[in-house]
């Protein structure tokens, strides 16, 4: 019993130092990685989301979708939410992209360019890593509201990402992220990212809810919701464009 | 550079500035910086649990809401039950209903179509390898009802229908997957044009102006799927075997005989359908591989003519129709594959025995054979980040041509635009999509406006407009182009 206490007073002395003095000899990259795990299941997962966008005088459009991801390259978005849109869905596979749609009733090819339009990127819906796809560095630790943070710039590896850079706030003390800026690949700046309501998803502590602003035009913002996450073990055949209408 | 031009050099310099300083303004502030709140709370986990946090949660409502809130909040506990009795049972069920009415361009400006239609489907799951799903639709319409234009085989053919849509059972073990049931199998990579969909049949009473979806006539039977990594390969056998339908005579969408032009009697005999059976099945495999995003795909499929083979006699300047369904092998090949934000995608598809009507009054049964391949070459892109534009060319080559084919050209060209873009936060969608047929040549365009009016109700406006040579597949229909509106919604 002694000893399992003095191991955990030795797992929380360290959990201290990682705050203050050790989480310094992390890398950016590592740092990163510890982000995603908290904003992602390392394992395949199902999750339920909701988007809502918002634009200066125009109505919203509110859409929920029923989200599989397997890896960090496979992922399909079913649409079940508004009724018009039902039975939509959209397969990210690597840098190939299908869309189906009910009413056609196959799959039809699309490209990188549409899969990236509207307010929302499906790749924000996704919630990809940010590991493996940028390469990080720390620009800054600063202090925030007293809180510990590292300032993070991700710039891209390939062609393929939502973004071209990110540049990311990040809680020391426990690798949440709280804010990121998007940036595209010609260096546009395109919107900010506030993660929020963190609460228990598949087990952990995670943003529930993103609130995406647009950063040319006041009052245009986009929230995505995450409601439920649930890991399960998804086969490989489900990611394939023959699977989008079973 | 006279002075007015360096004033709106400098007015452009400065707007340009401004909006730079307000971009990089905007970033790396802190003013929007939301600091984490944790929103945890326990989730109910199982189905009981979920009942009785309702069941706490309606009791507290009742304590505290007026008489009018108790019955609002009844029904949406009913609509809940709903929701909760389809989770219990395993069945999801969705529809829509739907109004279509159009009016005809052209003298005389009638309707020609009022449509109603009520599509019903139930999905569920049995187990974690088995899944079904069941639909059907009636369609009524009454344009047939209250004109005097159709005949009454039209009005029994087209006015009230009643019919199972995809129905099937899906079993899925480790890398194999099946399918049993009424279902649509779709091969095809092109957009609007039917290319690779070679498998269903189609219900052509209304040419191809429904959806795909509609216009498809599912079939029974069983296909079986294997899907390794990149690989993925598809048998099917559909003994339920279903031909296209296609309209009557006086219908809006009657197909022209193999006649001279010159005013010819004749006599039309009903074509001769093969019976269901496994010797009668349609079979075909179809094997693809995605390659470094080359996605490419072959198939093979014994089937029969999907329109019966014309064979006629001359009898004292009588033309005697008898057609009959034959046998048909089809091969092809698809491929898609994206190149700095272009889709490229294409298809081929051969028919090594196809038979052609000819017009020739000397020939003994009026039908000749020939082998042909359709192929199509298409490219997607968006422009201004909402502009969707597809372009495809198509082309079909006759091998054995000869000048007395019925309206055949040895090679007959054709392409297809189509252009789509939303508007007010998607509110509206604007559609445009052309075909051309350019050895005739003739068109047609179909211009439409949808308007998502609630998010399960959706109004369409637009126009099926048919123009070009009479002798054409689009030109022939010109007096059927029409104004339409159509209203669904969705549950």
């Amino acid at each position: 019993m002694k000893h399992i206490t003095l191991v955990g007073i030795i797992v929380l002395s360290l959990g201290f130092l990682n705050t203050n003095g050790v989480a310094a000899e992390l890398t950016a990259d590592e740092i990163v990685k510890k982000v995603d795990e908290v904003r992602n299941p390392e394992l395949d997962y199902q999750t339920d989301v909701r988007v809502v966008s918002y634009k200066p005088n125009r109505p919203e459009h509110a859409s929920r979708y029923d989200v599989w991801i397997k890896g960090r390259d496979k992922t399909i978005i079913k649409t079940t939410e508004p009724e018009n849109e039902r039975g939509q869905s959209l397969l990210m596979r690597e840098n190939d992209f299908w869309a189906f749609f009910p009413e056609v009733s196959k799959p039809i090819r699309i490209s990188l360019q549409q899969r990236l339009n509207g307010d929302v990127a499906n790749g924000d819906v996704a919630r990809t890593n940010f590991s493996g796809d940028y390469s990080a560095k720390i620009l800054s630790k600063s202090k925030i509201s007293g809180k510990d943070f590292y300032v993070l710039e991700l710039n891209s590896l390939r062609d393929s990402t939502t973004y071209g850079k990110v540049k990311l706030w990040v809680m020391a003390e426990n690798f949440w992220p709280v804010k990121a800026e998007f940036f595209a690949i010609s260096g546009r700046f395109l919107k900010t990212c506030s993660y929020e309501n963190y609460k228990t998803l598949a087990g952990q502590l995670r943003p529930s809810k993103l609130v995406l602003k647009d950063a040319i035009v006041d009052g245009q913002y986009s929230t995505i919701e995450y409601n439920e996450m649930n890991i399960v073990e998804i086969p490989e055949k489900n990611f394939t464009k023959e699977y989008m209408n079973k | 550079m006279n002075i007015p031009k360096i004033v709106l050099f400098i007015c452009v310099l400065c707007l340009f500035g401004l909006g730079w300083e307000k971009v990089y303004a905007q970033s790396s502030s802190l003013d929007d910086f939301v600091m984490p709140v944790v929103v945890d709370e326990k989730v109910p986990q199982t189905y009981i649990e979920k009942m009785l946090m309702r069941l706490e949660e309606f009791e507290k409502d009742l304590r505290l809401k007026e008489k009018y809130l108790i019955v609002e909040d009844h029904l949406a506990q009913l609509g809940q039950r709903y929701v909760d009795f389809q989770k219990m049972v395993g069945i999801e069920i969705h529809g829509s209903l739907q109004n279509q009415t159009a009016l005809q361009i052209y003298q005389p400006n009638r309707a020609n179509k009022i449509a109603n239609q009520f599509y019903l489907s139930g999905a569920g799951v049995v187990s974690p390898s088995i899944k079904y799903f069941v639909s059907g639709r009636f369609k009524y319409d009454s344009v047939y009802a209250n004109s005097d234009h159709y005949s009454d085989s039209v009005e029994s053919d087209q006015k009230a229908e009643l019919e199972l849509r995809d129905t099937y059972v899906d079993y899925s073990t480790g890398d194999w997957d099946f399918r049993l049931g009424k279902q649509q199998v779709v091969w095809g990579e092109a957009v609007g044009l039917f290319y690779a969909d070679v498998v269903n049949a189609r219900d052509l009473r209304e040419y191809i102006l429904p959806d795909f979806e509609f216009i498809r006539i599912p079939e029974w039977g069983l296909s079986s799927e294997y899907t390794k990594n990149d690989f993925h390969s598809q048998l099917v056998v559909l003994p339920g075997v279903e031909f296209d339908k296609t309209g009557l005579a006086t219908s809006n969408f009657a197909f022209p005989l193999p006649l001279p032009d010159s005013p010819t009697l004749l006599a039309l005999q009903d074509p001769k359908e093969p019976k269901y059976g496994f010797d009668n099945s349609k079979i075909g495999a179809r094997f693809s591989y995605l390659f470094n995003g080359l996605d490419l795909g072959a198939f093979y499929l014994r089937s029969w003519t999907s329109l019966p083979v014309m064979y006629r006699t001359i009898n004292a300047g009588v033309y005697n129709f008898n057609p009959d369904y034959q046998r048909q092998n089809i091969f092809g090949m698809t491929f898609s594959k994206e190149i700095n934000d272009y889709v490229c995608k294409g298809e081929a598809v051969y028919y090594p025995d196809a038979y052609f009507s000819v017009i020739d009054p000397t020939d003994l049964d009026g039908v000749k054979q020939s082998g042909y391949v359709d192929y199509l070459l298409g490219v997607d892109h968006t422009y201004f980040d909402r502009w969707d534009v597809n372009v495809q060319l198509t082309q079909r080559w006759i091998m054995d041509y000869d000048k007395t084919f019925w309206r055949q050209e040895e090679l007959t060209n054709g392409f297809s635009i189509r252009l789509s873009r939303p508007w007010l936060n998607r509110k509206f969608t604007t559609e445009i999509l052309a075909i051309a047929n350019l050895s005739t040549p003739d068109f047609l365009y179909r211009p439409k406006v949808v308007y998502n009016a609630a998010s399960n109700l959706q109004i369409t406006l637009g126009a099926d407009i048919f123009s070009g040579d009479s002798t054409g597949s689009f030109g022939y229909f010109r007096n059927q182009s029409r104004w339409y509106s159509e209203a669904t919604y969705k549950f």
